[in-house]
């Protein structure tokens, strides 16, 4: 097992992003709070945590709580709109602490779009040059894609400009946009089907595994990535009986997720698969479980390549 | 070829005006091959009568395109073959039990259908299959295609779903899109191909199919996209069901700058599957 922790930090971020699952609400950490949840992490036997937020480039502490964390055997990371590390001194400062792995979230290739999802002009290329800066540092480099209406057409396009621009990012993470939590369904940007975001997700998929760089996809049941089913995350969860944990800044508080599996559709009683799959996250439409089918392949090399796999 | 749509109530037709009706088939169609179809021929009772009739007014072949489970019962495959049936055209929907009955919503149906497969080839009767692609049995159309040769089969087509409007429920679980169901049915066809059988596709759109649009059995025209409008090969195309337009847009189409590769000539075991198919 290999779970990592995921800490909210800051509730603030200098971006607007219409679909944000965490949006603002002033919160912030106090060290001594995020050291604790640090202990939490190592008690639990975790391997590492994540920093997350808002945007935690903004929160005061992120050097001392990485040093903390790593005196204590946890390796850190950040999700980051990268807007910040252009800023003289703050990515030398996370460097210097020993943060060497980011996530940097990018929606889009199209910087017009892109500006616009997040209410900021300019944000597509300060997070591109956050992903220069950060090749240069010569430190770990994931991109994060949250899948929405916005962007379901255009995903393989968005992986194509990064590959090319960006060769030494080796892994990409998309995340189906989660209609429980924040903004998403207020704005609509909710993907309404499961077959509008398949196409373009094949594609970007095909294009990551054929250029050898790895990914993950959350909340697309199997039957929506037959091919790289050893990339969805819930079935990693499920197959390795991996936890997650989110300190929330705000009334849910600490959340412990070990069950990673959810609504079915009756035809999946068929499908192998069956058993290592999410299946349809409960908050989305539902005519989307209409669109579950059995697939009919083996599952056995699907949790061998599971298992075979690092973190 | 000449093509009769079987009534259920077969069995009450007095052999008499049937043999009259067989004759008028033959005579107005002037052709030696009877299909026999309907919803389902291999039940109807007075089959093998039907099939002997239609012997003696002078059909050389006859066919029937039927679900193969009734054949399972004693005898009706003997039967039928003594009475001068030459072939069956089955329909599949996937390798395994697993596959084929979810299909059918059967339990049970795949074995019943590999022991009427043995009657039947047992029997000596010709045997051809049709597979729908569907979104469940794509990927497993391979595999389907090794079952095909080792159970001797002589010809396959798999077919991409047509016919089922947007709004209709099955729409959403059963019909893939063409970029990724069409590079398994083409490997499955190759395959097969390479097998020894004579494997086709049909109801796929020609800018799809890259250098394999010679596999192609004709379709029926359908409905066309804007990209459609300059493609070189738009009149050698089935073009796409109006309702995969509306689910799925116009984005896999594109235009050809050339002509498509004319249908490869029909080996003999591939005209059962135009002859039993249309």
């Amino acid at each position: 097992m290999a779970n990592l922790g995921y800490l909210q930090v800051v509730r603030r971020c200098n971006q607007h992003c219409r679909f944000c699952s965490n949006p603002p609400t002033g919160g912030e950490l106090e060290l001594g709070v995020a050291r604790a949840a640090i202990d939490d992490f190592c008690a639990r036997g975790y391997s590492g945590v994540v920093l997350t937020g808002g945007e935690p480039s903004l929160w005061p502490w992120v050097a001392e709580l990485c040093r903390y964390a790593q005196e204590r055997g946890l390796a850190v990371r950040m999700i980051t709109n990268g807007s910040r590390l252009g800023e003289p001194g703050l990515l030398e400062s996370y460097l210097a602490a020993g943060l060497r792995h980011f996530h940097v979230s990018i929606q889009t290739c199209r910087a017009s779009l892109g500006d616009s999802l997040s209410g900021v002009p300019g944000s597509v290329e300060r997070a591109m040059l956050a992903l220069g800066r950060l090749g240069a540092a010569e430190v770990a480099v994931h991109v994060n894609t949250v899948i929405g209406r916005f962007n379901a057409d255009h995903l393989d396009e968005t992986v194509r400009c990064l590959t090319g621009r960006f060769p030494f990012v080796r892994h990409y993470v998309w995340n189906n946009l989660d209609p429980s939590l924040g903004l998403g369904t207020v704005s609509g940007d909710v993907v309404e089907r499961l077959r509008d975001l398949e196409l373009s997700l094949s594609r970007a998929m095909r294009h990551l595994h054929a250029t050898g760089r790895s990914f993950r996809v959350e909340r697309v049941p199997l039957c929506f990535m037959t091919e790289f089913a050893d990339c969805s995350t819930e079935s990693r969860k499920i197959v390795k009986r991996e936890e997650r944990i989110v300190h929330f800044l705000d009334d849910k508080g600490l959340v412990r997720q070990t069950d990673f599996r959810h609504t079915k559709a009756e035809g999946c009683r068929w499908c192998p698969l069956d058993d290592i799959c999410a299946g349809l996250f409960e908050h989305y439409d539902r005519r989307m479980l209409g669109e579950l089918h059995p697939v009919f392949v083996r599952k056995e090399p699907i949790v061998e390549r599971l298992l075979a796999e690092g973190e | 070829m000449t093509r009769a749509t079987l009534d259920p109530n077969l069995a009450q037709v007095v052999p008499s005006a049937l043999r009259a009706e067989l004759a008028a088939l033959r005579a107005e169609h002037d052709e030696l091959t009877l299909i026999l179809d309907g919803a389902e021929p291999a039940l109807a009772p007075a089959l093998p009568a039907l099939v002997a009739l239609a012997r003696e007014v002078g059909f050389l072949r006859v066919g029937a395109r039927a679900d193969a489970q009734a054949l399972a019962r004693s005898e009706v495959a003997a039967r039928l073959c003594r009475a001068g049936l030459d072939d069956l055209l089955v329909p599949l929907y996937g390798p395994s039990a697993a596959c084929h009955d979810y299909h059918l919503d059967q339990s049970g149906a795949f074995a019943a259908t590999c022991v009427a497969l043995d009657a039947a080839q047992a029997a000596g009767l010709t045997l051809a299959a049709t597979t729908t692609a569907s979104r469940s049995s794509f990927r497993a159309l391979d595999e389907l295609a090794a079952l095909l040769a080792r159970r001797g089969f002589v010809a396959w087509q798999i077919t991409m779903p047509t016919g089922i409007a947007a709004s209709d429920e099955r729409f959403a679980r059963l019909v893939p899109r063409f970029a990724l169901a069409l590079p398994y049915a083409l490997h499955a066809v190759e395959q097969a191909r390479g097998l020894g059988l004579g494997a086709r596709l049909r109801g796929a759109p020609l800018c799809r199919l890259g250098p394999h649009a010679a596999w192609q059995l004709p379709t029926r025209a359908r409905r066309f996209a804007r990209p459609c409008q300059a493609c070189a090969a738009r009149s050698q195309c089935p073009g796409v069901d109006a309702s995969y337009l509306e689910a799925y847009g116009e984005q896999e189409l594109r235009a050809l700058s050339q002509a498509a590769a004319p249908p490869a000539p029909l080996a003999p075991a591939e005209r059962l599957l135009v002859e039993h198919d249309g």
